[in-house]
């Protein structure tokens, strides 16, 4: 059966209700609703972001459904990225975080792993300047707040 | 027994007595096994005094209760030699590494069960060793025959007749407040135990002294010290001006209320600064409104105005105070109806510093728009008013600074009280991990003196220490050192006396703290989960949001469990989050921990072998936006210790240069140079010489030897470690490490503790003594 999604700025995208239903958010919205061929809107997300999303529910679509395996260590897996994924994810920064926030929304976990993943991968090996420019964070530290907490927070390797 | 009111002092004088003798007792014995600590803080500043008795308990239930009494009393000089010996109750890890900094920032006002059972359910037993006296009693029994004490006589003391106090609760999962009809006049608070309201870990209870319009939280169930104006002896030392002075009464009186969300259920309050008429003068705008309201049946009657400043962190981590501001009216008007017994509610009503754009309501059925705003969303408005953590430091310092006419200067106490490192038993045990090589703090001060790099800063903290809470009247807060722009000049003084001016113009260019890192902070500390501890660290530099998100991760602690083990517990700074401590701690003995495993590697045993120590392996870099990016070029490290450098290079073998393969070395050669045994030279199959007609002795080949040597020490980086010492990283880190407790003493002596830079400004102007 398929299922309209309505942008914010009201694109209606129709797609079966199996890849709908990989954003749990939808997923539930469909079930208290019952059957019903009312849009459903998705405020939140603009025409563009929700192309990329449902591009990538379409191509997972008959993925499991993930089980978060709580006693693994995330920072061995940040670079657990399949390569289709890796691809997906190679878009500007701002549609990077859109995507990150879209995937938040609908309640998409695999999308909003790979997107966290993507994004930790991007600050790693990133001198804490080149992370201001890398994502335009004002420092707002004085030097000589900057200065203490680089002493403070100093890792070893640092050195 | 009871005492008159007329011998107050008296009395105080002999419990003073009495009580120390017992704590004495009480160090030995009593607090060591039942883990239970306390304190006495004493100063002397001619008329004030203060007797500080914490006493903490680690319950079973993990709730973090705690429990505290403060009372202000009066005690004689040659009495305060005995904080040091109180001071320096901490005997073993455990004792010394209570969370004191987690009940510092909460409640002063919750209650443990040993609270409760000290002061609300006292033994029999207890009451009969208070009239046995000190020598005969037990230290437990002494310790609660002297609370026990302690009590009678503020059962004992006439309240001031116009004091009043109310009680309130607050859900804060609602944001409302509400009051039941005032309790009984001042004493009342003392011994009013309040049952549990609701089983919510998030209900809390305000307990509202309208005289000094001084709003008290507590914890359910708990029981609530004296309010200030209740105990004469309290007004001595913190009245307000008006409290002395009813004619002098300022228009506006700022009432303190700080809320703990440092664990779930907590709050904690402190002190009203009443005398500070300073959210008057504040041009900032408010960034909340509350209301306090009558809601009595039929007669609504509502008192309204602003908080000050909503000083927000990272709920629910951080530390939150809220500031009342309240003008006479009003506080006659809660009198009024305090005095008549009337239900009051306190609704604090964020103002939301950005506009929420309105979205038109979807025509899809109701249902679904409970689910339109996912529990990020939740956090993601709630957090628009929120600082970051850091600046709440200095914002919780101010209460420090608030009591600190009552603190004796620091190096009265530094003289009287043991020094950092007789604190001994403390430190050595955290040096045990360290290695027994510089177990012995005096040994390690003096080696690490040789150190001429260090030698100039390591001297500067000595006196850094020293100097430190001295200088009272020029105390800004600590926040200022966090919070002033980077156009503040770094011409010394001028900046520091400007700091105060120039962090209230930021504050009101604050912005909403999401919008700095442009994603909401759940967002970032799932993000946070995916990068190790250095780039944590070093993630921590970017801004201050970047600082208190990463500073509040609960993931510090949770490292810090799994290097020492659970029952290690480590002794928290005050003031800061103990998430933060943590952080400070794990930084500064990062040279030890391997990131991969979290395991903390002692190399002691191993002198000279650096390569048993984690070293900073070459991990991949990802080009995600542009392959032309100068950092796609840029590898990245992390410290893995001998056996994940191994396991690692299995899988990312590093390639031999041609420069290897030519050289052949013989076995003693082999062995010097790559610290490798028989067994594995053995493994060289690639030889010369050594025929039985041979003169010359089997030679190897290098190159052989070198992959041998970096499959055993985990890659080149491991090899070429071999040789190098770990002595000067490890008394670095040592000195990081005494630093720590260093800030730890100082901040828990009631000194600020002063960035580096700053600290070295105020030395050269002369600003850390008074």
């Amino acid at each position: 059966m398929p299922v309209t999604l309505v942008s914010l700025d009201n694109e209606n995208y129709v797609v079966d209700k199996e890849v709908a239903e990989r954003s749990i958010l939808i997923k539930n919205m469909l079930e208290d609703v019952g059957e019903t061929d009312s849009p459903i809107p998705l405020p939140n997300v603009t025409s563009t972001v929700l192309k990329k999303v449902i591009e990538y529910c379409e191509h997972h679509r008959n993925d499991p459904i993930q089980v978060p395996d709580e006693t693994d260590d995330p920072r061995k897996r940040s670079n657990d990225i399949e390569e289709w994924d890796m691809k997906f994810m190679q878009v500007d920064q701002e549609m990077l975080f859109e995507i990150i926030l879209a995937a938040n929304y609908l309640d998409i976990k695999p999308l909003l792993d790979v997107g966290c993943k993507t994004v930790a991968n991007i600050i790693k090996g990133k001198t804490p300047e080149e992370i201001r420019k890398a994502f335009n964070i004002v420092n707002d530290f004085t030097p000589e707040e900057e200065a203490q907490i680089r002493k403070e927070n100093e890792w070893a390797e640092d050195r | 027994g009871r005492v008159e009111n007329g011998s107050n002092e008296a009395l105080f004088s002999r419990l003073n007595r009495l009580s120390l003798d017992e704590i004495r007792g009480s160090s030995r014995g009593d607090l060591d096994t039942d883990r239970d600590f306390c304190s006495i803080t004493s100063s002397k500043d001619g008329e004030n005094e203060e007797r500080r008795i914490i006493e903490e308990d680690n319950d079973d239930d993990g709730d973090d209760d705690c429990g505290s009494f403060e009372e202000v009393t009066h005690e004689h000089e040659d009495e305060f030699s005995d904080w040091g010996t109180l001071g320096s109750v901490s005997p073993t890890p455990a004792e010394a590494t209570s969370p004191r900094s987690e009940q510092s920032s909460s409640s002063p006002l919750t209650a443990s069960p040993t609270w409760r059972r000290l002061f609300l359910e006292p033994s029999k037993e207890s009451l009969d060793d208070d009239k046995g006296g000190p020598s005969s009693v037990s230290p437990t029994m002494a310790q609660r025959a002297f609370l026990q004490s302690v009590i009678t006589v503020l059962r004992s003391m006439d309240p001031p007749p116009s004091v009043r106090s109310t009680e309130a609760t607050f859900d804060s999962t609602e944001g409302v407040c509400s009051a039941s009809p005032a309790l009984t006049p001042s004493p009342a608070l003392s011994q009013s135990y309040v049952p549990p309201i609701r089983d919510s870990l998030l209900d809390q209870q305000f307990f509202v002294d309208s005289k000094s319009v001084n709003l008290r939280c507590a914890e359910r169930g708990s029981f609530a010290t004296p309010t200030q104006g209740s105990s004469p002896l309290l007004s001595r030392s913190h009245a307000s001006p008006w409290e002395r002075s009813p004619l002098n009464r300022p228009s506006v009186e700022p009432t303190e209320v700080s809320f703990d969300h440092t664990k779930e259920g907590s709050s904690s309050a402190t002190p009203a600064l009443v005398s500070s008429p300073r959210l008057s003068q504040s041009p900032r705008p408010p960034a909340a409104t509350w209301s306090l309201r009558s809601s009595l049946l039929g007669e609504p009657s509502e008192t309204t105005g602003a908080f000050e400043q909503v000083t927000t962190g990272f709920i629910p981590y951080a530390t939150s105070k809220l500031h009342l501001c309240m003008d006479q009216e009003s506080i006659s008007k809660l009198e009024g109806l305090h005095a008549a017994g009337k239900h009051l509610e306190l609704i604090i009503v964020p103002t939301p510093v950005t506009p929420i754009p309105a979205t038109s309501p979807p025509p899809i059925s109701s249902c679904l728009r409970e689910r339109r705003h996912s529990p990020s969303d939740h956090l993601y408005e709630g957090h628009r008013e929120e600082v970051s953590p850091y600046e709440e430091q200095g914002e919780e310092s101010s209460s420090y600074e608030g009591r600190d006419e009552d603190y004796s200067p620091y190096d009265e106490r530094e003289r009287e009280c043991s020094p950092y490192w007789e604190r001994g038993g403390e430190y050595s045990s955290y040096e045990g991990h360290g290695g027994e090589e510089y177990s012995n703090y005096e040994e390690y001060e003096k080696e690490y003196s040789d150190d001429e790099e260090n030698e100039k800063e390591y001297s500067d903290y000595e006196e850094h220490g020293e100097e430190y809470s001295d200088n009272e009247e020029s105390h800004p807060t600590s926040q200022s050192a966090y919070s002033r722009p980077r156009t503040v000049p770094r011409n010394g003084l001028s900046s520091i006396l400007s700091s105060t001016e120039l962090r209230q113009e930021q504050e009101q260019e604050r912005v909403s703290i999401h919008y700095k890192l442009r994603l909401p902070l759940e967002l970032w500390t799932k993000i946070c989960s995916y990068l190790y501890p250095s780039q944590l660290a070093r993630f921590a530099l970017v801004n201050k949001t970047a600082y208190g998100m990463i500073a509040s991760l609960k993931i510090w602690s949770q490292w810090f469990a799994l290097l020492h083990g659970p029952t290690r517990e480590l002794s928290l700074i005050p003031g800061i989050l103990p998430s933060q401590s943590y952080m400070l701690y794990l930084c500064a003995i990062s040279f030890k921990v391997c990131e991969r495993c979290l395991k903390l590697i002692d190399g002691t045993y191993r002198k000279g072998r650096l390569a048993e120590m984690p070293l900073p392996v070459v991990l991949d870099t990802h080009c995600y936006f542009d392959e032309d990016d100068e950092f796609c070029t840029r590898t990245w490290t992390v410290r893995f210790c001998r056996s994940c450098r191994v396991a690692h290079y299995r899988t990312h073998p590093e390639s031999l240069s041609s420069v290897h393969g030519a050289s052949y070395l013989t076995k003693s050669e082999i062995r010097e140079k790559y610290m490798l045994s028989d067994n594995q030279v053995k493994r060289i199959t690639n030889r010369i010489g050594g025929g039985r007609n041979s003169r010359k002795p089997v030679q190897y080949n290098e190159r052989k030897a070198l992959e041998i040597a970096r499959e055993e020490y985990g890659g080149d980086i491991g090899v070429q470690a071999i040789k190098k010492s770990l002595s000067l990283p490890m008394k670095y880190m040592e000195h990081r490490v005494y630093i720590y407790f260093k800030r730890l003493q100082v901040v828990e002596s009631g000194g600020t503790w002063w960035p580096y830079e700053e600290y070295l400004i105020r030395k050269k102007y002369g600003l850390l003594r008074g």
